[in-house]
């Protein structure tokens, strides 16, 4: 890809300091998205992947490093070149019961970008704009005037994206679309999403602690453990060909509906815990929970390396 | 001989908009030693069904309406309070979901496992005490000697679980009821849950009945597996039945819905519309509005249950062709 980077995050730091303790859910992340990819972000609970997404487009200000959007640090946007970013960055959040206002209509809700970048001029065209996004994400016209607690979870999810494809965006942030959907109305919004990527030209920074679903959608995959990339490839080859021991834990991990091929498998179970954000260990995170742990991993933190043409991963077995 | 026998189990629960039909007509089999997975998603009756073989119903406000659940020769919906108490965690015991809800956060872990012999077995309590330091030890619980004198918050999710599961193993159940006993963790402790569940069953000889959406987890645990829709079951079999001769269309649609992990990026099939209200669930098969091979018929009368094999049960009057896998 020669093309220039949408997003170009460089050592990245978010820190949330509670009393004394200070907690560092972002340390150090960088990575770019190109325009049209689907970048996947997985890990764990608390692995910093939400914080990881939230401060890279600028909703939490950052502690460290940079995020350029275009070759502009979007931490530093003011006026109206904030504006136009904010109509070219939006987000679907995981929660469709709670990221909605439960007191606005749906046209009010879908509405709200237009309104706000006055992007449209007359109450005809609003209303005609509003009914081509919901027809774009297969809700019925009919529910124009209703209010969320009418619809069903899967219905709210594509409110969520009628809402953020209304000022006619470039980049969406994905934060666990789709975790809190029944199965079969979670391939319907996944086929929806990747249709607008078809059809709007969208770029996507998917966070999912469903690496199937990752796998399925992304063309890149990242890799988060205690607020750092461990490893980070093509989404087939991070499958096909892990290298962090962490990820081969974690894919080995992933029940598979198959049973013949879950009576075959080899799992490795990690034992022991994640160390505490707050509290981490000195060397590499993973060395606790690690099978092939050696001395140097309990002294020295490895850096993020090239292991193969466009692979990186960080540990000490790809680098002696 | 089986140990559960559950026939025509229906359940209602009464709202203020209307009588909802959360279980109808439910009939099926726990053998002993065996690991039956209820399946379906949320709203189609899997909970309400495995919470009435624990005396659950009327604590959240339903009704069993008709059918009966053999235990041990005797049917024990007609239970009294008294029986049910002597019954629960007895005989058998549920883990939920969210295992920092269902510990109570001020009392010490040690107590709330000790518990469950002081009631139901006449020891001692540093007796009781003695063998939730077992359980904890044999649930992989670090330092558990330790572990009884602290609380559940200061316990991590997965660790959590592993107490309510000792809790519930305490009496040795023959039955353990398992309501998505991992949703709530992580992949990585999800593995080691599971692990540790059928490592137990195992050892303990108990049965599993294991509630989950998710047919990952039911393709490495389940013997059997029992599939629900709209408050129905729409097939039954075997888990490589289920798996590969899978013949209700919900059934092969779930399967094909889910993306793998081992599948190579295509579009994924998907099941158009949503399942029916259940105040006033269509006579004909529920699953009739949403299947591409439903004609007026099925609209018309509830399909029957049709054996296709000793073991494989399917409620469809235009079943998939036998053949292949899905």
């Amino acid at each position: 890809m020669n093309q220039q980077p949408l997003f170009q995050v460089k050592d990245l730091k978010k820190y949330f300091q509670s009393g004394k303790v200070v907690t560092k859910a972002v340390d150090g992340v960088t990575f770019d998205i190109y325009p049209g990819e689907v970048v996947g972000v997985v890990g764990e609970s608390g692995c910093g992947k939400t914080t990881c997404g939230r401060t890279v487009i600028g909703l939490y200000d950052k502690d460290g490093g940079e995020v350029l959007y275009k070759g502009k640090d979007v931490h530093r946007l003011r006026g109206a070149e904030y504006s136009a970013y904010c109509r070219e960055v939006q987000t679907i959040f995981q929660d469709p019961y709670a990221s909605l206002d439960s007191r606005n209509d749906v046209c009010t809700l879908i509405a709200e970008g237009l309104d706000i970048h006055k992007l449209v001029s007359s109450k005809a065209e609003r209303l005609e704009k509003v009914k081509e996004l919901m027809a774009k994400v297969g809700l019925h016209a009919s529910g124009l005037h209703r209010y969320p607690h009418e619809f069903s979870g899967g219905m709210r999810q594509r409110i969520g994206i009628a809402r953020a494809l209304a000022v006619d965006p470039k980049f969406l942030l994905c934060d666990e679309p789709i975790s809190a959907l029944d199965v079969s109305i979670q391939a319907q919004i996944i086929n929806l999403l990747m249709d607008l990527r078809e059809t709007e030209g969208l770029t996507y920074l998917m966070i999912s602690h469903d690496l199937s679903m990752v796998k399925h959608v992304s063309d890149r995959i990242i890799v988060m453990y205690l607020g750092k990339i461990v490893e980070s490839c093509p989404a087939e080859e991070l499958y096909e060909q892990p290298a962090h021991p962490y990820t081969k834990a974690l894919i080995s991990a992933i029940p598979i509906a198959d049973p013949e091929v879950e009576r075959s498998r080899q799992r490795i179970i990690l034992t022991g815990q994640v160390p505490s954000p707050s509290n981490k260990p000195k060397g590499c995170a993973f060395a606790g929970r690690c099978q092939y742990v050696t001395e140097r991993c309990r002294q020295e933190e490895p850096e993020l390396r090239e292991v193969a043409p466009g692979h990186l991963a960080a540990c000490h077995l790809y680098n002696r | 001989m089986s140990l559960y026998e559950i026939r025509d189990l229906s359940i209602e629960f009464p709202t203020h908009l209307g009588t909802v039909h959360a279980v109808r007509n439910v009939s099926f089999d726990i053998g002993e030693n065996e690991c039956v997975a209820l399946v379906g998603e949320s709203g189609c009756g899997k909970s309400v069904t495995a919470r009435s073989l624990i005396g659950l119903t009327e604590v959240v406000g339903g009704k069993v309406t008709s059918g009966t659940v053999t235990f041990e020769g005797e049917n024990i919906l007609s239970y009294n309070e008294k029986q049910w108490q002597n019954y629960r965690g007895n005989k058998a015991a549920i883990i939920f979901q969210d295992a920092m809800t269902a510990l109570n956060p001020t009392m010490r872990i040690g107590k709330q496992i000790a518990e469950c012999f002081t009631f139901h077995q006449n020891i001692s309590r540093s007796e009781a005490e003695a063998k939730a330091e077992e359980l904890l030890e044999m649930v992989g619980i670090p330092n558990p000697r330790e572990a009884l004198r602290r609380y559940p918050h200061e316990f991590s999710g997965g660790m959590r679980q592993r107490v309510v599961i000792a809790q519930a193993l305490a009496c040795r159940p023959s039955l353990l009821v398992a309501d998505e006993p991992t949703t709530a963790l992580d992949v990585t402790i999800q593995a080691q849950i599971l692990r540790l569940l059928v490592d137990l069953k195992e050892k303990e000889k108990n049965s599993i009945l294991l509630i989950t959406h998710d047919l990952g987890v039911v393709a490495g645990m389940a013997q059997k597996i029992v599939v629900m829709y709209a408050g129905t079951i729409v097939e039954m079999g075997t888990t490589d039945e289920i798996f590969y001769h899978g013949r209700h269309h919900y059934t092969n649609g779930l399967k094909e819905a889910s993306p793998r992990l081992d599948g190579k990026g295509k579009r994924l099939h998907t099941i158009e519309g949503m399942p029916p209200e259940l105040i006033n669930p269509p006579t004909g098969c529920p699953f009739a509005d949403r299947c591409a091979h439903a004609t007026e018929e099925c609209r018309e009368k509830m399909p029957e249950m049709t054996q296709v094999s000793p073991t494989h049960f399917v409620r469809c009057l235009h079943m998939a062709e036998e053949g292949g896998r899905a």
